[in-house]
């Protein structure tokens, strides 16, 4: 039955896919989106009537051209972005086709799968309330299509009904079904990562400084490290070419390693405490670590103490990590200790003399650092997230003329002058502190507390220095925000951020309970796992003791049940037939064919002589089959082997008997 | 006594046979059917197959990339299509039918049954009712509280059109919600009329030699006069005696008063007896029409001169169950 497809549904359809197409915009390359835009205002002008549908060439020369074209641009950004904009294509042309409710179907369906998509890029409660509105427009086309003259309110009623009734169940499932492994690798959306970069320039920290994007989020098991100790390591360097930090090449060997699952084996001991952390998606590999930090699943260490996944964070991801408070520590190697000393030949002359002039009178290497930090805190220098602009020798421009700057230039000119006086140094970034949410034990760490300071190597081991707290303390104890001296540069381009309306109180507490709201979101439904959901049972279990009991009584019953189901149908006993029966019953069923049904109590004898009425064997064939039948039914004293001899008489009777 | 056997699916024949046999045991004929869990079947449709093997595929793509949300689609969708299933029966179970009588229609022509449906008020929506074995291209009516089911037999004498299929995708098309219901229908079917264009009757002189008068269209004679019942043709009415003060009456006139035409199936020579059948059988109607007398000659059955309504009915039916 061919039916077709009204105003109404079509009405929805158009609806549906022009909003699954803003809600997957960002995804998807321009072309795709033209050629939506396109395919939509085709059917809009359709729906008033002003075109007709295209014909079935057109819909093929189309189908090629544009699946050709997507492949040709998509291809280079790799499988998971081929699929997207394969499925997205299909979903658009079976949008142009449609005729049928046939195509509707198809059409719901790869809906779905496009809803499923979204939610690898979104996992925030908006987009999951986008998402339920895509799911909503999907339910609704079907129920127009298959809903009849269903319209207005009860529509509506019938389909929110629908859901509502729907969602317990799938809560319960969500719950309590247990969650399987990854079953095989999937392609994973490549995307530029955000966050801390792989090498670091003065000035660039600022940047990241600018953005309230949240980094990740933290709570302690266990006694919270104390505010002046949150240095949260993500990257460290230890090559400098005069203008940028990056990693050496061994250090450049050991990430690929770390990729690969190759860690490096820290000798820790004493554990304080651990640390819940949700990181958000960066599309990199880094997981931040307090000192010191156990890998633990699915991590790796490196030898500077950092952490990596073994796989991109690409989605919300929670990482349960044990923190130690003693490392053993190997002593630096040769060729280490040259990597941590070297600086480049040229440049930064006045430094250079300065910590000549210093060396030569006399004054001990350490001494000369603290200097260099009592200088930052006492001479003229500034903590601004504007720094004027420095030249090639920047160390020189930053400690002798401008004397402004952000976290990265302390850092910086400190690691130079550490190295020219032969202290092994490295720079470390990382983020520095976060917002405490006392009501729900976690802390946000956004983007603008993204930090830099300096490890520098003494008495065998990394001692940790923070040049920036000389200059502005407040930013260790505080944030970033106390420590500006001018207040508008604190997120100077997000007007609209609730960060930084924070002092405005309705504001914030507004935004304090939209954290804990996403905070709670993140932790019990994007990182709900096989480990919480042990826990969540098992405490209500504990909690709830008719729970307990109800299960038992459940189990009780449902094994007495079981006991009674066997013993009374007892299927390990098999009816046993004799063999003249069976041959009867192959009668039976014969005759019953041709229109003969034995009647209850009807003899072997009475049967036979009613079916040679209806079969044109000779009916002394039957007579003999009854007569044998009764004689090895209920003859007594009969031999086995004449018993023998009589059943196979019975079976060829039986058999000639089927014939006509 | 072989039995031919169609021979490209004898397998599917046999299942046929099974499931009918099946449900006759289940749902035995009857006039009236209250729809509950003992005869309505809910299968997935194949949307809805098609919507667990999508199911299927999200819960691999939720667990391949590990995400909860799409996992939570995955467990929306399932306990979706449980919703689905409760309301779909909801939609079409306590729902009552009942076959209302059938008078006698005409062979080829759609003729039609029809149901009676008791339901409450928003349920038994978008219900499709159609015989088991559609004969008629006529798709079924739903109308107030009845619907009219269309079937189409070529071959007179009692039609039997089986068992009325109610199917149902109600609400979202995932599942198909059936049952095949025997109501026991059956109706006369008369010979088609034909008119080929002979006079009327084909009586020739040989019948006014046995006393029965030829049929002279045109000729009208007064009969009697009736109490007048309101919406009859002013024409007839009784002018004279209204004046007279006498009420209102109405005249009627009787035709071929004369004598009584017989119709005799042997008269027709040469044709095909279904073909002489219909030929009669416009020729009552047409008789009916004009109000004349006619007798009935079928083989050695004969049916005595008379009219009006009850005698034209006997007439068709004879000619419907003639052998």
């Amino acid at each position: 039955m061919k039916e077709f497809l009204n105003r109404f549904n079509l009405l929805f359809i158009i609806l549906t896919y022009i909003s699954m197409m803003s809600a997957l915009y960002e995804q998807i390359n321009p072309f795709l989106v033209l050629f939506g835009l396109l395919c939509s205002v085709w059917r809009i002008v359709n729906f008033y009537g002003r075109l007709p549908l295209l014909g079935r060439s057109w819909l093929n020369f189309i189908t090629i051209t544009s699946s050709l074209v997507t492949i040709v641009i998509v291809y280079p950004l790799g499988l998971f972005s081929i699929m997207l904009h394969l499925i997205m294509l299909g979903f658009s042309l079976k949008f142009l086709e449609l005729k049928s409710i046939r195509d509707v179907h198809v059409f719901v369906n790869t809906g779905f799968v496009l809803v499923a998509l979204f939610f690898i890029f979104h996992y925030s409660i908006a987009m999951a309330l986008v998402a339920a509105l895509l799911i909503l427009l999907l339910l609704a086309v079907l129920l127009s299509v298959h809903g009849g003259r269903l319209a207005g309110t009860h529509f509506l009623k019938l389909l929110l009904k629908s859901c509502l009734l729907s969602l317990p169940l799938a809560v319960l499932l969500f719950i309590v079904i247990p969650r399987l492994p990854s079953l095989w690798k999937m392609p994973l959306q490549q995307q530029a990562s955000t966050g801390l970069s792989d090498s670091v320039s003065p000035g660039q920290i600022a940047e990241l400084s600018r953005s309230s994007a949240l980094a990740f989020r933290a709570s302690f098991v266990g006694d919270p490290v104390p505010q002046s100790e949150r240095y949260w390591r993500v990257m460290t360097f230890d090559d400098f070419d005069g203008q940028t930090w990056s990693a050496s090449q061994s250090k450049k060997m050991q990430e690929q390693q770390a990729k690969q699952g190759l860690s490096v084996n820290l000798q820790l001991s004493t554990r304080k405490n651990s640390v819940d952390l949700i990181v958000e998606p960066h599309y990199n590999y880094w997981v931040p670590a307090l000192d010191y930090s156990e890998p633990g699943f699915g991590r790796v260490s490196l030898s500077d103490y950092a952490l990596r996944s073994t796989t991109p964070v690409v989605r919300r991801e929670h990482f349960e990590v044990d923190l130690y408070q003693q490392i053993e520590t190997k002593p630096l190697t040769t060729e280490e200790r040259q990597q941590l000393l070297s600086l480049p030949a040229q440049g930064n002359l006045k430094t250079q003399d300065w910590v000549a002039t210093k060396v030569k009178q006399g004054i001990d290497k350490q001494d000369i650092l603290k200097q260099l930090l009592n200088d930052f805190s006492t001479k003229n220098f500034r903590y601004t997230l504007k720094p004027p602009a420095l030249g090639i020798d920047h160390v020189d421009d930053f400690l002798f003329s401008t004397q402004a700057g952000f976290c990265v230039h302390y850092a910086s000119s400190y690691l130079y002058v550490a190295r020219l006086l032969g202290v092994p140094a490295r720079m470390v970034t990382g983020y520095l502190g976060g917002e405490w949410q006392a009501e729900n034990k976690f802390m946000s760490i956004r983007q603008y507390d993204a930090h830099a300071w300096v490890e520098i190597w003494q008495e065998d081991r990394w001692l940790r220095i923070d040049p920036t707290a000389y200059v502005a303390p407040e930013r260790i104890e505080w944030g970033l925000e106390q420590s500006l001296s001018n207040s508008d540069e604190f997120l100077a381009d997000e007007y609209f951020s609730l960060q930084k309306w924070r002092n405005i109180k309705l504001l914030n507490q507004l935004r304090t309970k939209i954290a804990q709201i996403d905070y709670l979101w993140a932790s019990w439904v994007i990182n709900y796992d096989n480990q919480k959901q042990l826990r969540l049972l098992q405490s209500w279990f504990t909690k709830v003791p008719w729970l307990n009991f109800f299960s038992t009584v459940l189990m009780i019953m449902l094994l007495l049940f079981l006991s009674v189901f066997l013993l009374i149908f007892k299927p390990w006993i098999r009816q046993k037939i004799n063999a003249e029966d069976k041959l009867y019953a192959q009668l039976q069923r014969y005759y019953s064919k041709r229109g003969l049904r034995r009647q209850k109590g009807q003899t072997v004898t009475d049967f036979c002589q009613l079916a040679s009425a209806k079969s044109s064997q000779p009916s002394t064939l039957f007579k003999s089959f009854s007569f044998k039948y009764n004689s090895l039914k209920y003859e007594v004293n009969l031999s086995a082997s004449e018993r023998k001899k009589r059943l196979k008489q019975l079976g060829f009777i039986c058999k000639q008997l089927q014939k006509g | 006594m072989k039995k031919v056997f169609n021979p490209s699916d004898p397998f599917k024949r046999l299942i046929k046979q099974r499931f009918e046999r099946w449900l006759t045991a289940r749902l035995p004929a009857n006039n009236s059917f209250t729809l509950n869990q003992k005869n309505i079947f809910i299968f997935p449709s194949k949307f809805g197959l098609q919507f667990l093997i999508l199911g299927f595929i999200l819960f691999l793509l939720g667990t391949n990339y590990q995400n909860n949300l799409i996992l939570f689609v995955v467990f929306f969708l399932i306990s979706f299509m449980v919703t689905c299933l409760l309301l779909s029966y909801q939609n079409i179970a306590d729902l009552t039918l009942t076959a209302n009588p059938i008078t006698a229609q005409f062979a080829g022509q759609d003729s039609v049954f029809c149901l009676r449906i008791t339901k409450k008020f928003d349920r038994g929506q978008k219900i499709d009712f159609y015989f088991q074995q559609p004969s008629s291209a006529l798709k079924s009516v739903i109308k107030d509280q009845q619907v009219f089911v269309y079937g189409l037999s070529k071959t007179r004498g009692w039609f039997k059109p089986g068992r009325v299929t109610l199917r149902s995708t109600f609400p979202f098309g995932l599942f198909t919600v059936w049952t095949h219901l025997d109501f026991g229908l059956s109706v006369l079917l008369y010979p088609e009329p034909l008119n080929n264009g002979m006079p009327l009757v084909s009586a020739s002189a040989e019948q006014t030699n046995k006393g029965l008068t030829n049929f002279s269209p045109g000729f009208e004679q007064f009969s009697m006069l009736k109490s007048y019942q309101p919406g009859e043709s002013l024409k007839s009415v009784a002018w004279k005696q209204l004046a007279q003060g006498r009420g209102w009456f109405s005249k009627h006139f009787e035709q071929a008063q004369g004598g009584n035409v017989l119709l005799d199936l042997a008269l027709y020579k040469n044709l095909d007896l279904e073909k002489k059948l219909s030929l009669l059988c416009f020729q009552i109607i047409e008789l009916d029409r004009n109000d004349c007398r006619y007798a009935l000659k079928l083989g050695n059955k004969t049916i005595a001169a008379g009219h009006g309504l009850e005698h034209k009915d006997m007439c068709l039916k004879a000619l419907a169950l003639y052998l």
